[in-house]
């Protein structure tokens, strides 16, 4: 069953092509790397696909939809990590919950984000901000951002969660890159990177 | 750490007493009433205004304490409306490019101009001296937080607005949680710039407009030949000043964030 469909997309910056006529698709829970050297355009499909940047030529298709715009339903870990430096990481994720849940009361998101902060270790650095944090912390205060918009009812055991977000998508002890883009879908996972 | 700061201290003091001692000595010889006025004068007559800084006997004889808070209400109106503007638009200039650089001819017209060469104009369309005055204060306050904003906000990172827009954050939020804070270092910068140029344009506008604030105090003691109180406004004019700058590096240093 094809869940992200990569449909002959190319790109081109002022007449000089990026790359063309990339085929590929990704199926619900697949674990995909792409690996290339520099400049080759990883980063710049990944963007396509986030909805951030339009190809030049075909389209990008996400469960029978064809992306038109950024959006919830497919998380992007900047090279950042996608932290806000202003904000404490409780407020690094209170903003992606209120985003993926704008309907909740504000005690309710409080309670996520605490829910959220436990499930990546990060209990008692709530007030902190990124950079008073390590790189690895970092990328935990991302994953627990980036996993808030995944429905609930599959965030609701803390078990299962931070497994998979140790394992399938994990610390740099994992997966021995330097983590400068990962996409999350609701149910897959995609990373550029170059090896460090 | 402490040695240093003691050292620094000392050199300070040093510095203090010794202009003060040339200032005295090169006034010595004079006879009362003439001449420059010394230290010792300005500090008599600094004692003298100080104890009843808030009387008020009619147009021309008000004290420095009441000229002191009519020149900084003015400048509270004119600084924190230009402030406003000049943050409103700089946000709308820094995320439209092709606005920017469409605008920016005219602000570098406009910036270079004394905010005192736009005196009679305002005098002759509003008709009043005071917000002439506050007018002044405006164009003085608005070109250093306009440009800083606009140059903040262009220069926010990608990947926070792409967070942004992947979160499809509303325009407000993005606004107040990603761009306004994000850009917060530069546009206090312009802010801490604008009150400065401010501060200094008052008392020119106030010689020109008479009536009240530190700036006519100066002229009108001018023209009463009471030097003392000339130089004992210029310290306050400085002291004020250094006040000023103080509190916006306090917002600075609170608004400050390191990636």
């Amino acid at each position: 069953m094809r869940f992200l469909d990569i449909d002959h997309v190319s790109k081109d910056f002022a007449g000089v092509s990026v790359f063309s006529d990339v085929a590929f698709s990704i199926a619900e829970g697949e674990f995909v790397t792409m690996i290339g050297h520099s400049g080759c355009g990883k980063s710049t499909l990944l963007n396509i696909i986030a909805g951030l940047e339009q190809p030049s030529a075909g389209g990008v298709v996400l469960s029978g939809r064809e992306i038109t715009g950024p959006g919830m339903d497919r998380m992007v870990v900047f090279q950042n990590f996608s932290l806000m430096p202003w904000m404490t990481v409780f407020d690094n994720i209170r903003l992606a919950v209120r985003a993926a849940h704008p309907d909740w009361s504000r005690r309710r998101v409080a309670e996520w984000v605490q829910r959220y902060v436990d499930m990546v270790g990060l209990t008692g650095a709530e007030a902190k901000r990124p950079a008073a944090l390590s790189g690895g912390m970092r990328q935990r205060v991302g994953l627990a951002s980036c996993s808030t918009s995944r429905s609930p009812r599959s965030t609701r055991s803390p078990a299962a969660s931070s497994r998979t977000s140790s394992s399938a998508c994990g610390r740099p002890a994992v997966t021995p890159c330097s983590w400068s883009r990962t996409m999350w879908t609701k149910r897959s996972c995609c990373q550029t990177g170059s090896r460090s | 750490m402490g040695r240093d700061r003691l050292r620094v201290v000392c050199y300070s003091l040093v510095m203090g007493v010794a202009l003060l001692g040339i200032w005295q000595a090169s006034v010595a010889g004079n006879a009362p009433g003439q001449g420059l006025p010394g230290p010792a004068a300005v500090a008599r007559a600094a004692g003298e205004m100080l104890a009843n800084p808030f009387y008020n006997n009619g147009p021309n004889d008000k004290g420095i304490g009441l000229q002191l808070l009519a020149s900084l209400g003015r400048l509270a109106v004119g600084y924190a409306v230009a402030s406003l503007v000049a943050i409103a638009l700089g946000v709308v200039l820094g995320l439209s490019p092709a606005l920017y650089r469409a605008v920016n001819p005219y602000i570098q017209i406009l910036k270079p101009i004394s905010p005192l060469a736009w005196m009679p104009l305002f005098l002759y369309t509003i008709r009043d001296s005071g917000w002439a005055a506050v007018l002044v204060i405006f164009m003085s306050s608005l070109w250093p937080t306009l440009a800083n904003t606009a140059f903040g906000v262009v220069n926010i990172k990608r990947d926070y607005l792409h967070v942004a827009a992947i979160l499809q954050l509303s325009w407000w939020r993005r606004l107040m949680q990603v761009i306004l804070p994000a850009a917060a270092p530069a546009i206090v910068a312009g802010l801490r710039i604008s009150i400065g140029s401010a501060w200094v344009a008052i008392v020119a506008a106030e010689m020109l407009i008479g009536g009240t604030g530190i700036g006519y105090f100066v002229w009108n003691e001018w023209n009463n030949l009471a030097l003392t109180s000339v130089i004992f406004a210029i310290i306050a004019i400085g002291l004020i000043g250094v006040l000023l700058d103080a509190g916006l590096g306090r917002l600075s240093r609170r608004l400050a964030w390191s990636e």
